[in-house]
């Protein structure tokens, strides 16, 4: 009748990957690198941009060799029993629930501090857990949609926000005369590039698209630059309106400046309750991803039936990580330094670790 | 389920099938059965049985069934047997039987049956058939410019209205019978070259998927229709306005008619298609597109305003300017309710008025909308029951819900408000962007016939129509060259210049 392929189109695919990219890096990044470079920051998010911009290079390079996705590839190549392909799988899943719970604990801390602060942490989490749930039982084609409808809802806002917010730029704050710490330049750079490690679902997204890698790869890079560009235009426009110190001790930089966001002549008088939907939906997104291809990466690692138990028990885990990591605080440190020192360098070695597995089989 | 397992040949004798006739309709004071002679000596006996106020006695004599017995009665048995044979009669509407449990069935569709003594057939003669509304304008669907006709009770008259309108060899009507004991007729109507055939099989495999006792009206096949029972959501659209139905089924959809409903359903359906009416395309594209805008507008507040108002009085009251904030708590002020039990009160009140005032009786329908809206409205607000913002908020979201054109959408709006009441009572905006959220989820999940319901906002396929072109905006018809998305691929192209 008409298609029905769990399939999406590569305006989908921009579209998802920009909703992923935006959200996470915007909320945490900008208060991390200010610190100790102030304006110069900038150049740590090129830095950041220009790694991401390689590794998906890379990626593409091993989609086309692979001539599949990453699953397809391995079980013709490796067979169902490697247990070697099998535990590659089970970390990668392991590793993106444990983003979709790092996601969720700061989706949850936003929603507690800047819009419900009396309500219990754990019951909002459990809410934003299930609606999650809720989403990825759709499949991928029934997230597109919904990211495909809500782009211009979000965007527009976006726009109109660091539009608005550049007459509150107070250009003193940007002390091009400070002295950079190249080292720290160089490590903010690699620390830029963090967000960005969910490219690697890039592998897992041939089977779901029209068999064009030059196109796939062309919107997943152009999601990435308009991804890198309002990094840039945020960290810029929050150094300007707190300068470099005061933005470096702030949790959610993002959200105290919506607090003094105003339009000229406008209705509001605040608008971070409703500029908060920016967020909301650009989480949800990168959770979803995460807890999508955590669901696919397990089932294919432990190889037996069992549909939707699988989500079932991802969305407990999810949930489980993020309580943990509001209570319990060396959690959140160990998470930063897992993906910092082990996460991210695999998610960059794994694709050539699996093409010269399959390979050498050949 | 079938009501006759076994069939009984129709006889040469009459007199078995008369009996088994008796048989068949023995506790059915309606049906009329009378006993006649006939033929050129008065020695053929014939039995004539039909529906009491189907079949008219007044006008038997100037009827098919009346002439067709004048006809036969100066005939001797040959000759009768060879003119019943070959329609000598000269009856337009005549239909053969060979068995009588068929004939019953025949005479339940509202023609007369005739019995012959000596032939082997029984003989069906329409005739005025089953009383019913005739054409009337549509109380729904009401439009400033274009045809006031609206769909009526009977199939046959809806497909005429229909073919009316396109009269092209290609509007096709294909015939089912529903319902193992209403022995409902239902129409398929469609273009043959511009339907996709697979759309066509599956309604069809539908259609055949249950059986049902009786088919009342096309809300019954709807929901035993449905792909997600349990959404809000309608996923078929209707309409009693031959001019929505013509114009569907040149987009190459199709429209299906059940006898004694008024309601044609029409498939495949999405979200857009719903916010669209009848005079979009008579009037000129920015009134047009003004209204769309108006509509979604529309389906927004219906679905979110008294649950955005709890949220933002009772959480995030720093949105507000001051003086608006000081002027609801002044006009909450000696209010015994929270703003949200105050809300869903009125709500309630609201939609309990909406129900009384459809179910009233003409003009008192109306009147209860006065005496609820104005006097009851007023006098809650006097015993400080409600604040006057409340009335306000209430009766703007019933406003924009009245906006939407059809009802079985806006009604989906209306159970989802309590949803969006609820959260926002509980989390405020946070609340509310959740349930913004599962909306937007389940109507991405939701399909028509395989159709995205979110269609032509989503998917690969917008690409292939002018879907986008006639969505919010409507553009200019002269750029509305091609047809939507379902039509068949081939087919696409509606308009173009000489």
């Amino acid at each position: 009748m008409f298609l029905d392929n769990q399939r999406i189109s590569f305006r989908q695919v921009y579209r998802l990957y920009l909703f992923s990219l935006v959200g996470i890096s915007t909320l945490v990044i900008p208060g991390k690198i200010a610190e100790k470079n102030g304006v110069y920051g900038v150049i740590s998010i090129l830095l950041g941009g220009a790694l991401a911009f390689l590794y998906l290079f890379y990626l593409k390079r091993v989609a086309k060799n692979m001539e599949t996705d990453l699953i397809t590839y391995l079980d013709r190549r490796e067979g169902g029993g490697n247990l070697l392909k099998r535990g590659a799988l089970f970390y990668l899943a392991g590793s993106a629930v444990m983003t979709a719970g790092y996601v969720a604990f700061v989706f949850s801390k936003l929603v507690q501090k800047s819009l419900t602060a009396e309500e219990n942490y754990l019951l909002i989490l459990a809410l934003i857990v299930l609606v999650g749930g809720y989403a990825v039982v759709g499949g991928i084609e029934s997230r597109a949609r919904v990211y495909e409808v809500m782009f211009w809802f979000v965007l527009i806002p976006m726009f109109l926000l660091l539009l608005i917010s550049l007459k509150g730029i107070n250009f003193i704050y940007f002390d091009f005369h400070r002295a950079p710490d190249y080292g720290k330049m160089l490590q903010d750079g690699y620390l830029c590039f963090l967000p960005f490690q969910t490219l690697f679902f890039a592998l897992l997204l041939p089977k779901y698209v029209k068999k064009d890698y030059n196109r796939l790869f062309f919107s997943i890079g152009l999601a990435l630059f308009c991804g890198v560009g309002i990094l840039i235009a945020f960290f810029l426009i929050l150094v300007g309106t707190f300068g470099a110190e005061a933005l470096s001790k702030m949790e959610f930089p993002a959200v105290t400046f919506l607090n003094n966001v105003q339009f000229t002549g406008g209705f509001f008088k605040r608008l971070d309750a409703i500029m908060m939907g920016i967020w909301f939906f650009t989480l949800f997104a990168l959770m979803n991803m995460n807890i999508h291809y955590g669901g696919i990466l397990l089932k294919e690692s432990v190889k037996k039936g069992g549909g939707k138990r699988y989500l079932l028990g991802i969305l407990a885990v999810v949930y489980l990580l993020a309580a943990g990591l509001s209570y319990v605080e060396p959690m959140q440190e160990f998470f930063f330094n897992f993906f910092l020192f082990f996460g991210v360098p695999m998610y960059v070695l794994l694709p050539g670790i699996f093409l010269a597995m399959g390979r050498k089989r050949a | 389920m079938a009501e006759y397992m076994q069939k009984t040949k129709v006889s040469n004798n009459i007199d078995k099938n008369i009996a088994r006739f008796g048989e068949i309709f023995s506790e059915c004071s309606d049906i009329k059965m009378q006993e006649m002679c006939i033929g050129s000596h008065g020695n053929i006996k014939c039995h004539l049985s039909y529906i009491e106020v189907a079949i008219s006695n007044t006008t038997l004599r100037d009827t098919a069934i009346g002439k067709a017995l004048a006809f036969l009665e100066k005939q001797n048995v040959v000759e009768m047997k060879k003119q019943l044979d070959g329609n000598g009669m000269g009856i337009a509407d005549i239909t053969w039987y060979e068995f009588v449990e068929d004939a019953a069935l025949g005479l339940l569709t509202g023609d007369a049956i005739l019995f012959v003594d000596g032939y082997d057939k029984a003989i069906k003669i329409a005739d005025e058939g089953y009383p019913g509304m005739g054409i009337q304008e549509p109380d729904s669907e009401k439009v400033v410019r274009g045809s006031k006709e609206g769909f009526a009770d009977s199939v046959k008259i809806n497909t005429s209205l229909l073919r009316k309108r396109i009269r092209s060899t290609k509007l096709c009507v294909k015939e089912k019978k529903l319902g193992v004991r209403s022995h409902t007729l239902v129409n398929l109507v469609y273009m043959k070259d511009l339907v996709r055939r697979p759309l066509l099989e599956e309604i069809e495999r539908r259609l055949e998927q249950y059986e049902i006792d009786g088919v009342l009206d096309s809300g019954i096949i709807e929901q035993l229709s449905e792909e997600k029972w349990y959404s809000p959501f309608p996923q078929f659209a209707t309409t009693q306005r031959p001019d929505k139905a013509a114009t569907a089924i040149l987009e190459g959809r199709i429209v299906l008619f059940s006898d004694n409903s008024p309601t044609a359903l029409i498939l495949p359906t999405d979200f857009n298609s719903f916010l669209q009416t009848s005079d979009d395309y008579y009037n000129r594209f920015e009134i047009a597109s003004f209204a769309r805008i108006l509509r979604y507008i529309a389906v927004f507040f219906a679905m979110t305003l008294p649950g955005l108002y709890i949220a933002v009085t009772n959480f995030h009251t720093q949105i507000l300017p001051t003086t608006l904030l000081l002027a609801f708590q002044e006009a909450r002020f000696g209010v015994a309710f929270p703003a949200a039990l105050e809300v869903i009160l009125m709500e309630i009140a609201f939609e309990m008025l909406r129900e009384a005032g459809v179910r009233l009786p003409g003009t008192m329908g109306n009147t209860i909308g006065i005496v609820g809206g104005l006097i009851i409205g007023q006098a809650a607000v006097d015993a400080n029951l409600v604040s006057p913002i409340i009335v306000i908020v209430v009766a703007f979201t019933a406003l924009c819900s009245f906006a939407i054109p059809s009802e079985e959408f806006a009604f989906a709006f209306r159970l989802l408000k309590f949803f969006f009441i609820a959260l926002c009572a509980w989390e405020g905006y946070f609340g509310f962007l959740i349930g913004i959220m599962m909306v937007l989820i389940h109507l991405s999940k939701l399909k028509s016939f395989g159709l995205n319901y979110l269609t032509p906002f989503v998917g690969p396929e917008q690409y292939k129509g002018d879907g986008k072109k006639d969505a919010i905006v409507r553009f200019p018809l002269r750029l509305l060259k091609k047809r939507p998305i379902y039509a068949r691929e081939e087919e696409k192209i509606k308009l173009k210049k000489r």
